[in-house]
């Protein structure tokens, strides 16, 4: 009766850690978006308000992509190592800061000289605010890591594809909320030159959201008390759950790591598609809404709905959706609803491309499906990775 | 780019996805190998002072 009802707590005790764990996650990784999806939605501002040129903004984000990848390589190598809670909290701390920073750089035209005498950005201020978006990049590299690894820690085995795509909606509720609160809140009904706020808002909010994190998240389930999560998966009844040594993880790691990550050219295909799987979901993000203002005419205000409609509708139905055809059709062989995902992106795109100027609304159409389609490949590449390497050395393909 | 991603990713469409298979036979090898040195950990003199 005892060792039943004591069961029965560990239990109920797991399930609220689990979905504590789950949530803050998911709040903690939006809020990561906040404070890097913003310049995508400023860019036009800053390009009016400042006169940074187009080109220069473009740079500042290739490189932010370049550092963001190298970032999440050796945190993906770190996040098995250092504690994730605090990587996590002091990645997105950090983003809050240098977003402070560049709201703040007009107002350090008194020590620095920034502005010109028609109030535009000189040389210094540019590359000041390049500089920090390429900090920017890193600090933002410290945030799926430690993701994927405390879900890898705190999920049962066999949920952890389903609540793996729950937390992957993270991505598109941050991306479109921050499109929402710069470009429809913010910039629309206070006009570009309060573009300042764009990022002291979610810097603002990044701040809490790292405390939250901080104070929020546990490493392990051992860490408050509680088994791994395979002991409690009742998909593992019955089955001899081991019980791994510190000494033999690292020992099967060095081991695994070789074969099944190095040499194994399936990862490196899938790393590959990954580069241009980004190229295409941030060409959305972080040009959709300069594109759409300045090439079809929209308005601010409507541009960064556009963006926020492809990224909420488009993005959550298409990666619940991936995530269900992979099971139901090609037997879990998720690098096949990756080629279609990426094959109906492209096709998208095209036809965006060729489209006449003034097709607004079919233009718009084309977005929503373009993401609704790069998201298939954006939420499984990760899973068709592990299903190549195995999640015990998936980590280091996130880079 | 899709273009090119598409095309590269398409050359594993028949690729199957068991590197899980492949894993646990590396484990059988490294849980072999763990336990024998286990096992020379426990042979080895202990130092009393």
């Amino acid at each position: 009766m005892d060792s039943n009802h004591n069961a029965q707590t560990v239990k109920q005790k797991y399930v609220y850690w689990e979905w504590r764990t789950l949530i803050l996650l998911m709040i903690g990784y939006a809020l990561f978006y906040f404070v890097r999806k913003n310049f995508s939605i400023v860019m036009p501002a800053l390009e009016s308000e400042l006169g940074i040129s187009k080109a220069r903004l473009g740079l500042f984000l290739t490189l932010n992509g370049i550092i963001y990848g190298v970032s999440r390589f050796i945190n993906g190598f770190l996040a098995d190592r250092v504690s994730r809670r605090k990587m996590m909290a002091t990645g997105l701390l950090l983003s809050a800061v240098v977003n402070l920073f560049i709201g703040l750089s007009p107002e350090m035209n008194g020590l620095f000289h920034f502005l010109d005498s028609e109030g535009k950005a000189t040389m210094a201020m540019v590359v000041f605010i390049g500089s920090l978006w390429l900090i920017n990049g890193y600090t933002q590299g410290m945030g799926y890591p430690p993701c994927g690894a405390l879900m890898a820690r705190w999920i049962k085995p066999s949920e952890l594809a389903l609540k793996q795509s729950i937390w992957n909606s993270s991505h598109s509720i941050g991306a479109g909320l921050v499109a929402i609160l710069c470009g429809t809140v913010i910039l629309k009904f206070f006009g570009y030159s309060s573009w300042q706020w764009c990022f002291y808002i979610p810097a603002i909010l990044a701040i809490f959201g790292s405390a939250m994190l901080f104070f929020g998240l546990r490493d392990d389930p051992a860490s408050v008390g509680l088994p791994d999560p395979e002991q409690l998966d009742d998909h593992l009844a019955g089955k001899e759950v081991e019980t791994e040594t510190k000494e033999f993880k690292d020992l099967a790691y060095n081991r695994l790591v070789g074969p099944m990550v190095f040499q194994n050219r399936y990862v490196w295909i899938l790393a590959l598609t990954n580069v241009f799987v980004y190229v295409i979901r941030f060409t959305i993000l972080d040009w959709g809404s300069t594109f759409l203002t300045q090439y079809k005419g929209l308005p601010i205000g409507k541009a960064s709905i556009v963006v926020a409609l492809s990224e909420i509708a488009g993005g959550i139905i298409g990666t619940l959706l991936a995530g269900w055809a992979t099971d139901k059709f090609f037997k879990g062989k998720s690098h096949q609803t990756c080629f279609i995902g990426l094959l109906g992106a492209t096709i998208m795109f095209a036809l965006f491309w060729i489209m006449p100027k003034d097709w607004n609304l079919l233009g718009v159409i084309c977005i929503i499906m373009a993401s609704f389609f790069v998201y298939m490949p954006q939420a499984l590449i990760g899973v068709a990775a592990s299903n190549q390497s195995t999640k015990r050395v998936g980590m280091p393909f996130s880079g | 780019m899709g273009c090119i991603g598409s095309v590269i990713i398409a050359t594993m469409w028949k690729a199957p996805a068991n590197g899980y298979e492949k894993a646990n036979r590396i484990l059988d090898e490294v849980r072999v190998e763990y336990a024998a040195l286990q096992a020379g950990s426990k042979d080895k003199p202990v130092a009393h002072e």
